[in-house]
């Protein structure tokens, strides 16, 4: 059985415009320990699907349907106090700014200490071990649990919020762009941080990034999202090596690298469109450079084409 | 164009340090060096990039190329001429010549005002033609960014614009006065990749078409990769390595280009990667320091390190690097 398994998760937004269809029929499933990205452009719905499967959607989420299977049991269906136990305890999540809700006037460690305690039944003496353990685990000196936030640099900082949302040994953590405030070489070292820790912790892991070559680096599989919509879905290396819809193909291009011959990149043209009212077909329809006429009218099925390969679109077949 | 090795821009001694107001806890006042004993010579028609991470004062080095901050010690000559100390008429007619594009689209357009408004505002500013002769050049400016047909942009408002027509909307706006120099800060990094790319072609483009040419300001090296002919690593406010661009990231001599080159991600995952590690310390201000600026961080530090800061030697033709042991290795 997966641990995790998403099923047609349909979430609007309510805005005063109207509903915005910001997450379309999304399906994936995780396995214990995988590792799997999630990528795509701002406002491509990655965020609200990671926020779905914490059930900390902001109040003007509406879920039309689809369910979240996390053990066998749907999410979706839990009251307050049931979703309280699950959260931190068996999922925790790493956001972006994270680090920038550490409280200023509350010591790091005992911010950790809270947490585990408001899990688990556990001394002061016993909870503050705990944190020297996981400052050990993600590579920050133990010694410095008693300083304060500002004390800390932003790569400690988030490296921090990273020991605190291992603290309760999770079997799912979600990374939200969790390195998009640092700089280069202390993003490297957090990312590399986490994909080690993922591996010896047997954890999965959701990684959200809008930058393809993280996801190259980080994960086993990546789901490609557009305008809410997964498109494609594979092992990472045939995500890259054997790519199928033109969305892909089209973001592939689009990447400088440091590596290789430097060729034209290639941007797509137009802007992804309208989610209070988008395109009856498919939601690329109007930037495809292979469109076809039935693209326009008829919404392609998201359908395996090969083993462990998902694709949504008219112009690739199932082999 | 490219191929004329006439030198454009030409800094020495580049230098800032701002001081700190004085408050009740620090009795002295407290300097921070953001850039220090920077040099750097951009030919026509090239484009130079700048790179390095927050703090290290490369938008620091664009503002003071524009005149939008006063350098504290240095000159800056642009086509021999020391631009440092232009005032009033001289400083006007300096501004035609170079202009400048931010980083954040969404914040250096007034919201207030259309597209027009905001393209035609330099040449009021500047006195240029009449309204005829205006608005035929913000027609043009438009067409030049690919906003077309630019009857369609003219009078919508930032809000009614996306991420990457606005940064066309600036992009215009520094090109409508027909500048020599576009000084370009971290022009694409608030957009996403698919946009960001079409706005890196533009440019690189209109380099060729309009004979531009640019200081290019990034964080992102692959980015630089695509852009620059040359790129400068600034590390702390001190420039450590100059070079080609292909040589410098094939091979980089500073320890720090080495490793900042080392952490960049690669969109590729077959590629292997081997990380150059350095310590994560705390670098003090320097400006008064009489050791290399890398040291707290280096792994390779001999005792050189410690009593002189190394100068920018030639390691190889057209390739400089700040480091006492690079010749060693």
């Amino acid at each position: 059985m997966s641990l995790l398994e998403i099923r047609n998760l349909t979430l609007h937004y309510r805005t005063t415009n109207g509903m915005v269809q910001a997450v379309d029929k999304v399906s994936f499933s995780l396995a214990k320990g995988e590792s799997m990205g999630l990528v795509g452009e701002s406002g491509c719905g990655k965020s609200s699907v990671a926020m779905s499967i914490m059930k900390i959607m902001p109040p003007n989420a509406v879920i039309i349907g689809g369910e979240i299977l996390f053990k066998g049991e749907n999410i979706l269906l839990k009251d307050d106090e049931e979703i309280r136990r699950i959260r931190w305890k068996e999922i925790s999540m790493v956001f972006q700014a994270a680090m920038n809700a550490l409280n200023p006037v509350v010591s790091v460690g005992d911010q950790i200490v809270e947490a585990i305690q408001a899990h688990d039944r556990m001394s002061e003496t016993e909870a503050w071990e705990e944190v020297k353990e996981l400052y050990r685990l993600v590579g920050l000196d133990p010694g410095r649990g008693k300083s304060y936030p500002h004390e800390y640099s932003g790569g400690m900082k988030q490296r921090a919020i990273i020991a605190m949302s291992l603290a309760c040994s999770p079997d799912l953590i979600i990374a939200d762009e969790p390195t998009t405030a640092l700089d280069v070489i202390m993003q490297d070292q957090i990312i590399q941080e986490i994909v080690d820790l993922q591996d010896r912790l047997d954890m999965a892991m959701i990684y959200i990034s809008h930058d393809i070559s993280v996801i190259a680096e980080t994960c086993g599989k990546t789901g490609v999202m557009y305008a809410g919509k997964i498109v494609e879905y594979a092992d990472t290396d045939f995500l890259f090596y054997d790519t199928l819809h033109p969305y892909t193909k089209a973001l592939l291009s689009s990447y400088p690298s440091i590596k290789g011959e430097v060729k034209r990149l290639n941007p797509i043209p137009g802007e992804p469109p309208n989610l209070l009212d988008p395109p009856v077909g498919c939601r690329f329809y109007p930037r495809c450079p292979e469109r076809e006429g039935i693209c326009n009218s008829q919404e392609p099925e998201y359908l395996q084409v090969k083993e462990g390969h998902f694709v949504a679109c008219h112009l690739v077949k199932p082999t | 164009m490219r191929g004329n090795d006439e030198i454009l821009v030409d800094t020495k001694g580049l230098t800032k340090i701002y001081t700190l107001k004085r408050n009740i806890f620090a009795r002295a006042a407290q300097f921070v060096t953001a850039v220090y004993d920077v040099n750097f010579q951009i030919k026509n028609g090239e484009v130079f990039g700048l790179v390095g991470e927050s703090g290290s004062g490369k938008t620091t080095c664009g503002r003071i190329l524009s005149r939008l901050e006063e350098a504290t010690g240095g000159q800056i000559f642009i086509e021999g001429v020391d631009i440092s100390q232009l005032k009033g008429k001289d400083l006007r007619r300096f501004r035609k010549k170079v202009q400048m594009i931010f980083q954040d689209p969404y914040e250096s357009l007034n919201p207030r005002r259309t597209v027009y408004d905001t393209v035609v505002e330099p040449l009021e500013v500047q006195g240029i033609g009449d309204y005829e002769e205006r608005e035929y050049r913000v027609w043009k400016a438009l067409k030049i960014v690919e906003l077309y047909p630019p009857g369609d942009y003219l009078f919508r408002f930032p809000h009614e614009l996306s991420g990457g027509q606005r940064q066309r909307v600036s992009i215009a706006r520094a090109l409508v006065l027909e500048p020599d120099f576009v000084i370009a800060d971290e022009p694409v990094s608030m957009l996403d990749a698919s946009i960001r790319a079409g706005i890196l072609n533009l440019l690189l483009d209109l380099r060729s078409r309009l004979g531009l040419t640019y200081l290019f300001i990034t964080h992102d090296v692959a980015v630089a990769r695509y852009m620059c002919d040359r790129i400068g690593v600034i590390f702390k406010g001190k420039l450590v390595e100059l070079g080609r661009t292909e040589r410098l990231i094939a091979h980089p001599y500073h320890p720090y280009t080495k490793a900042l080159l080392s952490a960049v991600p690669i969109p590729d995952p077959r590629a292997k990667r081997e990380r150059f590690r350095f310590e994560e310390r705390e670098v003090p201000d320097h400006s008064f320091d009489k050791s290399c600026i890398f040291l707290p961080r280096c792994a390779a530090s001999g005792r050189i390190c410690r009593r002189e800061s190394p100068e920018m030697v030639e390691v190889e033709e057209d390739h400089y690097a700040a480091c006492h042991l690079s010749t060693e290795m």
